[in-house]
């Protein structure tokens, strides 16, 4: 006789229900783990892929004005040069929009020294709304835009100068409503974890939201972003009860039937910094899953046309929740397919999850020497063994901030958790013979307001 | 400034952008069918003169394939285990004896699910013989793929058809592509592999596939490892810089990980390490590396493996020499061909070293020694370009040679019944023979007897009385009722099969030389034994 029907003649209902939800499960995390390695690989599925991530071939001429939004918020040790930065774009028509809190007298300080040394391009707002958030203050200052093309950028960015000119060329070539440029984490060797947080940047911006904006659903990032005005003001701006103002955009323009680019231009994407201590960063991924919970429970995205399209979508939306359980759920199906009496077929399958995942490692790696070729940086062995033997730990810490932001939204608390920043994206970089400090650099000094959690409302300043 | 205007329109609680381009409207994307459909037609369109010339050589080589294709070879013992190992795993079992890891089980698996596909249409007249129309299908496959890689080394329509025909009619091939062997498997997988790291759209996708395709060739065939090197080279160096470094942790993640299967496999039926009561993986790694005697030297004329040699080249000295030598030349020569011709030169290299050659060591090399040879005649003409004659000349000289060297092999291939001894010895069995009495036989009878109507512990294959303990003759020598086999294998001691012999008699003998296949009665009487155990009964036939 045939053991699949031995097995259904000797076992009771009990033991067949649990083989099939055994193996309904191994099919369900396959398809996930899939998803992931796609969304990862996609970027590089061709060389035609690779050589079309940049916003194409100069047009030789400029067709938009621009109007640069940046909120800030106890900023002031950074504020003040990327205003520089910004109004150093070779773009000739830019606007800069600063928000700053009416209160938050050191960075207002700061920004108004700016708008005096480039009073042709920069100017103030002071927020008033209460209590203070980024959406909001992204509204009030959407009011005093006049370009044709709103961006939004954080305090502490480093900008290419001529990434203006190169979103001016994507708008005229690919007739886009939004356009989104890479933003990339690069303090790739500060801590055990940075790596692997580094490498979620260049997967996500390098390949993933492309994927997305073909598909035209997109979760948009928090700067380097880039929206047509008369489509914003059309549509009220930005959700301000939403914890992912940035996510929350994209997800109801997309419904909306925007089209979307988006690119990733190694010269020109804009550099960050990732957070190097664990707090700060559960805060900070606590902050987006959140988000995105609101964002899925808002429901805008149940407008969308095709079914297939509201499942990606939904999928999307609750990816973070869905990878927390799935680690602790795949190592359970592990041990279940080790220790338990499951056929021996159905134990290989239950394998392919962890194949996959494996399989994306190996993924990863080529992925942090394709960055350290990209950017020119030198990533020790050291930073490649970390990726392999981090990707537990890691994910449980991604596991624990799901986890955490699904108890703050189910306790109504929706308060910003502040980031903190220090400056470690900005090398020293050697120009020549001399080594030019940054003036971020040099003008960083203790930041000490983020040390314990905050739960008192404050604006966050990075954001993807 | 040109800002496209945007009208509200109120639909429901959302609004809807909508913009004089009519951007807006979703494009009606055609149902998967027909845009399949589409691009199967546009394939067709493209490649018409190659599907034409390929389809024209797949009809030469599958008919000198087909033709004779159940009498010659003669069947053969390891032929016998495969079918029967196919046969049961598709009854739900890994073997039809304890499966003891002596290859990853994909080979068979494969075999099974084809021919419960095929079954119902072959004509084959043995077990054995339903593999054998298997065969058939892999050899075309096989010879589609090694077109395909060809052209993708951008040789001439002309040129592949020619590296499909000498790899489809060299006797060589032609003999061992016909017999059931995991290795022929194995094979289409591996040019598989390589036709996909070929592939002109250097995709991730299309490096997965290949990365699947070399894990699927060496679970079909452990041995097969031996390419991996040359396929891995073959993979970087034909992808492009934009993307290497991901084809690569891809591709190459995707075999190992593929591969990493098969002892998890073991691991996970608790015969990972040798332990009491179970067979293990360790064992029998242990025993193909070194537990048994090696075949010695190729190149010694005293041993197993010149023995092989012989055999090999007296079938088909063109390629195997020709081919070898063009190899080297194109490695030498030509950069692009060095991975390719790599694949194959590892393994050939491997031979030398001295160990246990396989039987089927040659099917490994046969596609690529064809493409080898073909490739120097096409570099040939590439040095005179303006000279096509000497391209001719060339060509026409060695076709005369190969065709007089080829001949005899060829013809008696295609004619010859060199199965007339196992066949029988098969019907001497089924006619004199009950289905009551207990039968010690080669593989190659096996299935064909429980076909009859044997059960499963009336059919003992020889091996497996010495060497699986699972296998217990109740009342010793007195339960077994005759035998069956050619010569038995000298590289094994099979103690207890020959106190049976001892008590028997020979009832029959069918064919002369390594082909005879000879039938016992076992003597129930307690006579004194009737036949004498000599070295000289004993010939040498490589078994795997």
């Amino acid at each position: 006789m045939h053991p699949i029907l031995a097995l259904a003649e000797a076992s009771s209902t009990p033991h067949i229900i649990g083989l099939v939800v055994f193996g309904v499960m191994s099919l369900f995390f396959t398809a996930l783990s899939a998803t992931t390695l796609r969304w990862m690989i996609y970027g590089w599925a061709t060389p035609a892929k690779v050589q079309n991530r940049t916003t194409g071939e100069p047009t030789g001429h400029l067709d938009y004005s621009f109007s640069l939004l940046i909120c800030a918020r106890d900023e002031a040790d950074v504020l003040g040069t990327t205003l520089d930065g910004l109004a150093a774009q070779s773009h000739p028509r830019v606007q800069i929009v600063a928000v700053i809190g009416s209160d938050d007298i050191a960075t207002l300080a700061v920004a108004n020294a700016a708008q005096q040394r480039h009073p042709d391009r920069i100017i103030v707002v002071e927020d008033q709304t209460s209590p203070p958030s980024k959406p909001a203050s992204l509204n009030t200052g959407l009011a005093h835009c006049t370009g044709d093309i709103v961006g939004v950028f954080d305090a502490e960015d480093d900008v290419a100068p001529t990434l203006l000119e190169a979103v001016d060329q994507g708008y005229q070539l690919s007739g886009a409503d939004i356009l989104q440029g890479g933003v990339q984490l690069m303090n790739v060797n500060s801590c055990w974890f940075a790596a692997r947080n580094v490498l979620e940047y260049f997967f996500h911006f390098g390949s993933r939201l492309r994927l997305h904006a073909e598909q035209g659903f997109i979760p948009l990032g928090g700067n380097t972003v880039f929206v047509r005005r008369d489509l914003l003001v059309l549509n009220d701006g930005w959700d301000e009860a939403c914890l992912a103002e940035d996510c929350e955009l994209g997800i109801r323009l997309s419904v909306l039937g925007a089209s979307t680019m988006a690119f990733y231009d190694p010269d020109l994407v804009t550099r960050e910094e990732a957070p190097t201590d664990i707090g700060h960063f559960i805060r900070q991924r606590t902050r987006w899953d959140q988000g995105f919970l609101q964002v899925l429970r808002k429901g805008a995205w149940r407008a969308l046309p095709h079914g297939s399209k509201r499942a990606s979508a939904r999928l999307m939306l609750a990816m973070p929740f869905i990878q927390a359980a799935g680690i602790v759920v795949a190592i359970a199906q592990i041990i279940f397919a080790v220790w338990a009496d499951i056929p021996i077929a159905l134990a290989l399958f239950a394998f392919i999850p962890a194949a996959i995942t494996l399989l994306s490692i190996c993924i990863e790696l080529a992925g942090l020497r394709e960055f350290s070729k990209m950017f020119e940086i030198n990533v020790p062995l050291k930073t490649y063994i970390w990726i392999v033997i981090g990707f537990l730990p890691y994910h449980l810490m991604l596991g624990y901030a799901a986890g955490r932001a699904m108890w703050r939204e189910r306790r109504g608390d929706r308060t910003w958790e502040k980031t903190r920043h220090e400056g470690h994206h900005r090398q020293p970089v050697v120009d020549g013979d001399a080594v030019v400090i940054d003036l971020r650099e040099a003008a960083r000094s203790d930041y000490a307001a983020d040390s314990e959690p905050i739960d008192e409302p404050a604006l966050a300043a990075s954001d993807r | 400034m040109t800002v496209t205007q945007f009208q509200r329109e109120a639909v429901g609680p959302d609004r809807v952008i909508t913009r004089p381009d009519g951007a807006m409207t979703t494009t009606t994307s055609d149902p998967i069918w027909r845009s399949a459909r589409r691009r199967l037609g546009e394939f067709a369109r493209e490649h018409r003169r190659d599907l034409i010339i390929l389809t024209a050589v797949l009809i030469v080589i599958g008919g000198a394939h087909a033709w004779g294709m159940y009498s010659a070879p003669a069947r053969f013992d390891d032929e016998g285990t495969y079918v029967a190992q196919a046969w049961a795993t598709n009854n739900g079992e890994l073997a039809h004896y304890t499966y003891w890891y002596d290859h990853p089980p994909a080979g068979w698996i494969q075999l099974g699910a084809v021919t419960a596909i095929t079954n119902p249409f072959d004509a084959a007249p043995n077990a054995v013989g339903t593999g054998r129309f298997a065969m058939l299908l892999v050899k075309l496959v096989t010879a589609a793929l090694l077109f395909v890689l060809a052209r993708r080394l951008s040789l001439s329509r002309g040129l592949s058809a020619a590296a499909v025909l000498l790899f489809g009619l060299s006797p060589l091939a032609l003999a061992f592509s016909r017999m059931v062997f995991l290795d022929n498997i194995a094979l289409a997988w591996l040019l598989g592999a390589c036709v996909l790291a070929m592939s002109p759209k250097r995709s991730i996708a299309t490096a997965a596939a290949s990365g699947a395709c070399f894990a699927m060739c060496v679970l079909s065939k452990e041995t097969f490892l031996l390419s991996s090197i040359g396929w891995a080279w073959l993979l970087l160096r034909e992808s492009s810089h934009h993307n290497r470094r991901f084809c690569a942790a891809v591709s190459i993640g995707t075999a190992a990980i593929g591969i990493a299967s098969y002892p998890l496999f073991a691991l996970l039926r608790g015969e990972m390490f040798p332990g009491a009561g179970h067979v293990s993986l360790w064992d029998a790694v242990r025993y193909q590396l070194g537990g048994r005697d090696g075949s010695g030297f190729l190149l010694d004329p005293h041993s197993g493996a010149y023995g092989l040699l012989r055999l090999w080249l007296g079938m088909d000295p063109v390629l195997p020499v020709l081919g070898l030598l063009a190899a080297l030349v194109l490695v030498w020569k030509l950069p692009r061909w060095r991975p390719v011709m790599v694949v194959m030169l590892i393994p050939a290299l491997a031979m030398f070293r001295g160990g246990y050659l396989p039987y089927p060591s040659m099917v490994q090399l046969m596609p690529f020694l064809a493409l080898a040879c073909v490739g120097l005649l096409s570099m040939i003409a590439g040095v005179r370009p303006h000279r096509p004659e000497i391209l001719l000349a060339v060509g026409l000289a060695s076709l005369l040679v190969a065709s007089a060297l080829w001949t005899p092999s060829f013809v008696s291939l295609l004619r010859d019944n060199q199965d007339r001894a196992m066949s029988g010895a098969q019907q001497w069995l089924l006619t004199n023979a009950k289905p009551e009495d207990t039968v010690v036989v080669d593989d190659a009878l096996w299935l064909d007897l429980v076909d009859a109507g044997w059960p499963q512990t009336n059919v003992v294959w020889f091996y497996k009385i010495d060497l699986d303990s699972g296998v217990k003759l109740a009342d010793g020598w007195q339960s077994v009722d005759y035998l069956a086999f050619p010569p038995l294998p000298t590289d094994v001691q099979l103690p207890k099969l020959r106190e049976i012999l001892s008590h028997s008699t020979i009832a029959a003998t069918f064919g002369e030389g390594p082909n005879e296949v000879t039938v016992y009665k076992v003597d129930h009487t307690g006579r004194t034994p009737a036949v004498e155990i000599s070295d000289s009964t004993l010939l040498e036939a490589p078994a795997q």
